[in-house]
């Protein structure tokens, strides 16, 4: 039954006669303008939650890594907007930039010496940072949603 | 007809218990369901086309309720179409379509339905028949027919035998009917309706609909003014619907446009964002497209305009679709809008946005939104040098106004009669005087240009005075923001550091608590500063400009611009929570915080150094700056900073601290739970005052404190809470003492300190009225507030305020105390709020 499923889609495939609609092109496009070239993709993990302090919660914190660097992102809900805050470790070095990403927009900050970032009034939703160090593959971090 | 109730023990037994399905929809609709099902196989196998077709009906009112429309229309078609079932019952399940037709987003067609009933209906039927039109014709923006539906019908069920499916109709129509007064505005005459309908419901225990009208109740609160109310009526509201997503979907989307309407963007895209894909997974494309349309007003007010565009647009798609034009310029406004953000302005949008305000103006239940749309249009056109059509834009919104009227305060003016004035009357004051100004500053008149917008913020400002509550207060002035934004504006090109001053004070009085209302002049702050400065910072587009007033002069400079100081604001309190979340301390996390202070420094006040002098500083905040622990600062540390929401706030609360009584302060310190130093700062506090005690960590005993003492000081956890700042609270053992709770208290003690991570947080929707505990203190009469902004280490933060306290007895003001034990132990976080620099030894 399934095989035979397979075997027809195959025959309108083959006969071109099932183009692929235009809604599905566009999405897709969509998605190939995201990709980052020779990327490499760091993983969220945990991160201990710090002791000793009088804050009962802690604001949206994510880390991630990859090897050999480190994202730390702090995340702070506003009036709506959302503001970045962000830690690279280890300091990767003069020129390095940083793309702050929205589906719809990219912010692009240099990183002080410190190795920190930031960027501030982006809608909420989904979000990935890009590490673009001279030398190196750039590193990006798996999307992530931030609910309002 | 077999339906006479006359004799029931001679009825076919399958109808009674279909109609009994019927009767248990709306109490127990998952029983019913059940119940009607099993009447419908013995309807088929005995051949009943009588009890077929009411058991087809149970079981759609059953879905209906349980919101599953689609299966609800499935069950009421069958029912229509099974042969040989009486005309009657076709007309109850055609009336019962009318609803669901309404709500699948064909208001039309359910009307035609309705027409389709009606002959075979009884009068009472009818009745019922018209509480259901209602509902059609308030989705199709006839308000009056829909409200006369219901009067109709009411009058009729009023007198009903009273079974529970009258009641039931009784109650229904009562909620139709309010929520089409709701429509209207006219939220007194819904909630009168709303309670009959909760207090009949609750009678015949109809618990079911009883919860649906309860669901209207945080939507009605909003409207009424009372957000705190409204969040608990909600909380309420989504456990009783727990288990109904369509009916909590449309209720979320309801009370998410009261937030859009009270300028609460934010918590109204939250609800949306729950509301729009149960509302999709149901099929409830009525409340869906409005939702939709809700969604992309939020989404254009929150900072995205391409969201909001495509959002905008499939919500245009579907209104049309579902024949509903009157909803259709609504939709274009938040495209035109989104447009205008993200493209170049020109001819063709400004056409295009008259248009729509046209539009909008035409359906008159816009009128408002209509004023407003066209001062943006007019404002379009001057982007691309259209004069003529600006002008005429601004000529519809002022012509009435130019008759140069004497000022009367609201509530003295006669209400207008003929549709002109109505018409007139629906420009929003704002928008109007916006208007005035506008036009004067083209003919190149400032002084006119200035008196509109004094006129237009003394007005907004009357209108805020209204409400007591401190949050309500901030988002009813955001009316007024664009005039004030424009008034500044108008200071600023003029290059006047007075007038800055002027419209910056201006604006902060008009959302400020009632006592910071008073206006002071810059020579009246000179009086009391000293040796001191004052800066008030102001935001003027995306340039921040300082005006600094010293002894000797009142001067106006530009420091840099919004975003990057926001952006290195950020940094710095980045810095500092990765800082305080580390043990031990790497040394490179203090070079992060150094950078980080050092960047805001030069952005913010190095432009100012020179005239800075070096005494005590006396900061007025914008925007994100009131998030900035300014004792970070490298130029400020070991000097005294007071941290106000205005000039005339801070006039105030000096005046409050040299009102104190003479003699040792009274001082009561309590801890709060689950800190390993919270009690030994307490006793090394108490053992720096003559005349201190101890008082128990909980609520009631620190707000009993608050009436008697001197100067309180918390030892505990903070909490702040971005989005409802006044939940923002201090943790103690019985619970959290929030911002709200200190709204009823009868005095606040002259000096409070808040030892507790992020304690001096505040949202700041408007200037002037930061909403958080400091505020709060402050409004009720603290005059200084020390407080946390950013995460603090418990030990740390015993280090400070033992310091802190023991610089206090020696007789040093709070403010320099403060700067100075900051700077001995490197807790850099802690701000002075208000006026600190009044010793109180």
């Amino acid at each position: 039954m399934i095989n035979d499923e397979y075997f027809l889609a195959a025959l309108r495939l083959a006969s071109g006669n099932d183009p692929i609609p235009g809604h599905v092109s566009a999405a897709a496009r969509d998605a190939y303008r995201f990709r980052v070239p020779g990327g490499v993709t760091a993983d969220p993990t945990d991160r201990g939650a710090a002791g000793g302090v009088r804050d009962d919660e802690g604001s949206h914190l994510v880390r991630f890594v990859v090897a050999g660097l480190t994202f730390d992102l702090e995340i702070t809900i506003g009036d709506g907007l959302i503001d970045v805050a962000g830690h690279v470790s280890p300091y990767p070095g003069e020129g390095a930039l940083i793309d702050v990403r929205t589906p719809h927009l990219t912010l692009t900050r240099r990183i002080a010496g410190s190795g920190d970032f930031a960027a501030t009034g982006l809608p909420p939703g989904w979000l990935s940072v890009v590490c673009h160090r001279p030398g190196y593959k750039p590193v990006q971090t798996r999307w992530v949603r931030i609910r309002p | 007809m077999s339906a006479s109730p006359e004799r029931p023990d001679d009825r076919d037994p399958l109808v009674v218990a279909a109609e009994a399905a019927v009767m248990r929809s709306l109490v127990d609709p998952d029983h019913a369901l059940r119940a009607a099902r099993t009447v419908l196989s013995s309807a088929r196998r005995a051949g009943d086309p009588e009890a077929e077709a009411v058991a087809h009906r149970a079981i759609a009112l059953a879905a209906r309720e349980l919101g599953d429309l689609r299966s609800a229309e499935h069950h009421l078609r069958e029912a229509i179409a099974i042969p040989g079932a009486p005309p009657e019952r076709i007309a109850q399940a055609r009336l019962s379509l009318v609803t669901v037709r309404t709500e699948l987003g064909h208001p039309i067609q359910a009307l035609r339905v309705a027409a389709l009933a009606w002959a075979h209906l009884s009068p009472l039927d009818r009745a019922k028949l018209d509480t259901q039109r209602a509902v059609a014709l308030a989705r199709l923006g006839r308000h009056q027919e829909a409200i006369a539906s219901c009067d109709r019908a009411l009058r009729v069920l009023v007198t009903a035998p009273g079974t529970i499916d009258d009641r039931r109709f009784l109650a229904g129509g009562l909620l139709n009917r309010g929520l089409v007064h709701s429509y209207r505005g006219d939220w007194d005459a819904a909630m009168r309706d709303l309670t009959a309908c909760l207090e009949i419901s609750r009678q015949a225990g109809l618990r079911h609909l009883g919860r649906l009208s309860a669901a209207n109740l945080p939507f009605l609160a909003v409207r009424r003014g009372d957000i705190a109310g409204a969040f608990k009526l909600y909380r309420e509201a989504e456990d009783t619907l727990f288990g109904f997503p369509e009916r909590l979907a449309t209720m979320r989307a309801d009370f998410a446009g009261a937030l859009l309407a009270a300028h609460l963007p934010g918590e109204a895209r939250a609800m949306l964002s729950l509301a729009v894909p149960d509302l999709e997974a149901s099929g409830a494309h009525v409340a869906l497209a409005e939702a939709r349309l809700k969604l992309a007003q939020v989404e254009l007010l929150t900072g995205d305009p391409r969201r909001a565009l495509e959002v905008a647009e499939q919500a245009a798609g579907e209104l049309a679709a579902q024949d509903r034009t009157s909803w259709l310029p609504l939709a274009r406004e938040v495209v035109l809008r989104a447009r205008l953000t993200l493209e170049p302005v020109t001819p063709a949008l400004v056409a295009d946005l008259v248009a729509c305000a046209d539009e909008l103006e035409d359906g008159l239940a816009h009128l408002a939104g209509a004023a407003a749309l066209r001062l943006v249009a007019a404002e379009a056109a001057l982007a691309v040098d259209d004069h003529p059509t600006a002008s005429a834009q601004l000529a519809l919104l002022t012509e009435h106004a130019e008759r140069e009227e004497p000022f009367a305060p609201i509530g003295t003016r006669l209400t207008p009669r003929d549709s002109e004035s109505a018409r007139e009357a629906e420009i929003p004051v704002p928008v109007r005087q916006h208007a005035l100004a506008l036009e004067a500053s083209l003919q190149e008149d400032a002084t006119g240009a200035f008196r509109a917008v004094r006129v237009g913020l003394s007005e907004v400002s009357e209108r805020v005075e209204t409400f007591d509550d401190p949050s309500l207060r901030a988002h009813a002035a955001r009316a007024g923001e664009r005039l004030a934004g424009f008034g500044l504006g108008l200071a600023v090109r003029g290059g006047s550091a007075g007038e800055v001053f002027e419209f910056a004070e201006r604006w902060r009085a008009v959302a400020a608590p009632s006592h910071a209302c008073s206006l002071v002049d810059p020579e009246r702050v000179r009086a009391e500063l000293g040796s001191g400065a004052l800066v008030e910072f102001v935001a003027d587009g995306d340039a921040l400009l300082a005006v600094l007033v010293t002894g000797e002069r009142v001067t106006l400079r530009r420091v840099g611009d919004v975003r990057q100081v926001k952006e290195a604001i950020v940094r710095l309190r980045y810095a500092l929570r990765r800082q305080c979340s580390a043990t031990p301390q790497p040394r490179c996390d203090l070079e992060s915080v150094e950078v980080a202070a050092l960047e805001v420094e030069g952005l913010l006040l190095r432009p100012l150094l020179a005239e800075l002098g070096d005494g005590p500083l006396v900061v007025v905040p914008v925007d994100a700056l009131h998030t900035l622990p300014w004792g970070a600062l490298p130029c400020l540390r070991e000097r005294p900073v007071n941290v106000v929401a205005s000039a005339a706030g801070w006039v105030r609360a000096r005046e409050l601290a040299r009102a104190r009584r003479s003699g040792p302060p009274a001082v009561v310190a309590a801890a709060g739970p689950a800190l390993a130093h919270a009690h030994a700062e307490v006793r090394s506090v108490l053992a720096c005052h003559p005349d201190g005690r101890e008082a128990p960590g909980r609520t009631g005993p620190v707000l009993e404190a608050l009436a008697t003492a001197d100067v309180l000081h918390l030892a505990a956890h903070g909490v702040f809470h971005a989005r409802s700042p006044l939940v923002s609270g201090i943790t103690l053992e019985d619970g959290s003492l929030m911002a709200y709770d200190l709204l009823d208290i009868p005095r606040s003690p002259g000096l409070v300190v808040l030892s507790a991570c992020n304690s001096g947080m505040s949202r700041t929707p408007v200037e002037g009225a930061p909403l958080g505990l400091p505020g709060t203190f402050l409004a009720k009469g603290s005059a200084c507030v020390v407080a946390g902004l950013v995460p603090v280490r418990d030990e740390g933060a015993w280090a400070l305020m033992s310091m802190f306290h023991e610089l206090l007895v020696a007789g040093r003001p709070p403010d320099a105390a403060l700067a100075s034990a900051a700077a001995k132990t490197g807790e850099t976080g802690f701000v002075c709020f208000g006026a600190g620099d009044h010793p109180l030894y």
